[in-house]
């Protein structure tokens, strides 16, 4: 079964890449994904640029223009980091997983099952 | 005859219902699939049984029934299939054994263990799990779970659907972890769902009685089943224990009113004596584990009580040292309150005071109708009259249930002659 691991993050968070002791490092996850891959278990992901870099566009209705915004969207301070896909077995499989993601250190990742269609 | 029949069904189901899911669990890997097997396989029994007679294994006959039905369904459903056929089912696709190989497979360990430890899963919340240990585990019905937990039916089926639905879109495994590490990280979770379902029948938080035995007996019962199947475990072991010579006081804890009454004043020639003796042995046998931790702990605190022949010859010193190690596996207010009133006990209600007022600004404890009790019952023995009555006062405001309250008010009746 897939499952999505959201890496989730603040704004006043340190970010990953950062000069920080908090922040996790690009070697970290890189080296994580290394560890997912060999394990058979990787399935697919994402990383995303900061939240400042992105574009909202929001629609009132069907019909109504396209209204387009700088972002980050302005009432939520948490943002999607990234995501790491991941195929297993079962919950505990992937909530072992997220355990050693180092998204998880100071920040959240969330684990959401993938519908399937 | 029909009618005795009935009776041994109906004592039957409520035994073996909960086996029975919990073998069609570990079977199909389905929650829902295994309910919908077992309920028909119920109502076959209930058509055959009388007619026919008892089977001379009625689980195994159950399991096949069940089994059968299962296979049925996948069958007939499409789309049901669909999403089955990647769980464990395809297995069953075999053709259906012998009733042996059913009992079988059943082998040595209760699959309901693993059904507990589902319904534990860190990933439910804490009042979904005791809902569905309820339900699936203990083998109530809803509406028998909503009337156990003094909440109406709606709200209990709500919450075991919810349960049930994050079960199967999360893929919970309702399983014995393997790895020995996942296990000794998940008993915890399952040992305090427990507990927590013998404290609320023991000192309920709803509903005019203190006491509910109905679900202190099914706490015993699933501590029972934890306990037998993880005999190395100290923890279960302690755990039993512990609920055994709590339970084995509950006679003596209220009076003909319903009305509690202290330790202190309990007749002890009416706590039972085999569920003290059972309970001391399993204390014990758990104290001498490696794996020994809270519940053992507390356990060995009721064992001291159990021993003393009177409350004045309770071992006071014995008692604080053990509350010291509880603190050592569990620091909270709680604990330390009950520590308090030990050193209390142990060196004059003076002493006491000052252990709870130290602790007077604990903000879990300034809601906890427990810790004003306490502070009364030391302020009478100081014959400080104000004090102790603006404590029974608060007491008085954060009283639960009718019998509380009229604890609480006996004490207040000002021609109380003095202790």
């Amino acid at each position: 079964m897939k499952y999505v691991l959201l890496l989730m993050a603040n704004l006043t968070d340190a970010r990953c890449g950062e000069e920080s002791p908090e922040a996790p490092t690009v070697e970290e996850f890189m080296a994580f994904d290394a560890e997912l891959e060999e394990a058979g278990v990787l399935a697919g992901g994402f990383g995303l640029s900061d939240p400042e870099e992105g574009t909202i566009v929001t629609k009132r209705d069907r019909d109504a223009e396209p209204v387009v915004t700088s972002g980050p969207y302005a009432e939520s301070r948490e943002f999607v980091g990234g995501t790491i896909v991941i195929d297993v077995k079962d919950l505990d499989e992937a909530l072992h997983w997220a355990g050693r993601c180092p998204g998880a250190v100071g920040g959240r990742v969330e684990i959401r099952p993938m519908l399937e269609f | 005859m029909r009618e005795t029949t009935d009776v041994v069904l109906a004592r039957f189901f409520r035994d073996e219902h909960s086996r029975l899911l919990a073998v069609l669990v570990r079977r199909f890997g389905s929650l829902d699939l295994a309910e919908e097997a077992a309920q028909e396989a119920m109502a076959a029994a209930l058509e055959t049984w009388p007619r026919d007679g008892m089977p001379s294994s009625p689980l195994a006959w159950l399991i096949t029934a069940a089994r059968r039905r299962a296979l049925d369904r996948v069958r007939r459903d499409a789309v049901f299939a669909r999403r089955i056929a990647e769980l464990r089912l395809q297995e069953e696709l075999a053709p259906p054994s012998a009733e042996d190989d059913a009992l079988d497979a059943l082998g040595g360990q209760d699959e309901r263990l693993a059904m507990l430890m589902g319904c534990c899963h860190p990933a439910i919340s804490g009042a979904d799990q005791i809902a569905l240990m309820l339900r699936f585990v203990g083998g109530l019905t809803t509406a028998e779970v909503a009337q156990s937990l003094l909440l109406p039916v709606p709200t209990v089926q709500a919450r075991i659907t919810r349960a049930k639905k994050r079960i199967r879109a999360n893929r919970i495994p309702l399983e014995v972890p393997d790895d020995p590490g996942a296990l000794q990280a998940r008993l915890p979770s399952v040992l305090t769902a427990i507990s927590l379902i013998f404290t609320e029948g023991y000192d309920a938080t709803a509903g005019d009685s203190l006491l509910r035995r109905d679900l202190t007996s099914e706490a015993v019962r699933l501590a029972r089943i934890v306990q037998t199947s993880l005999p190395e475990e100290a923890e279960p072991c302690g755990l039993l224990g512990l609920l055994l010579l709590t339970e084995a006081r509950a006679s003596a804890r209220v009076d003909a009113d319903g009305v509690p009454v202290a330790l202190e004043d309990q007749d002890r020639g009416l706590w039972d004596g085999a569920l003290t003796m059972e309970g001391l042995a399993l204390v014990e046998r758990a104290a001498a584990m490696p794996s020994a931790g809270r519940f053992t702990v507390q356990g060995a605190i009721a064992a001291v009580h159990a021993e003393a022949r009177d409350f004045d010859s309770t071992d006071w010193r014995q008692i604080v040292a053990l509350y010291d190690i509880l603190l050592h596996h569990r620091d909270d207010p709680v604990v330390r309150m009950n520590r308090a009133v030990a050193v209390g006990r142990r060196d004059g209600p003076e002493a006491g005071l000052r252990g709870l007022l130290a602790l007077a600004d604990e903000p879990e404890l300034t809601r906890h109708r427990p810790f004003h009790v306490c502070c009364a019952l030391f302020y009478d023995e100081v014959h400080d009259a104000p004090a102790a009555s603006a404590s029974w006062a608060r007491a008085l405001e954060l009283a639960e249930n009718e019998a509380q309250r009229q604890f609480i008010a006996r004490r207040l009746v000002p021609d109380r002659p003095a202790p």
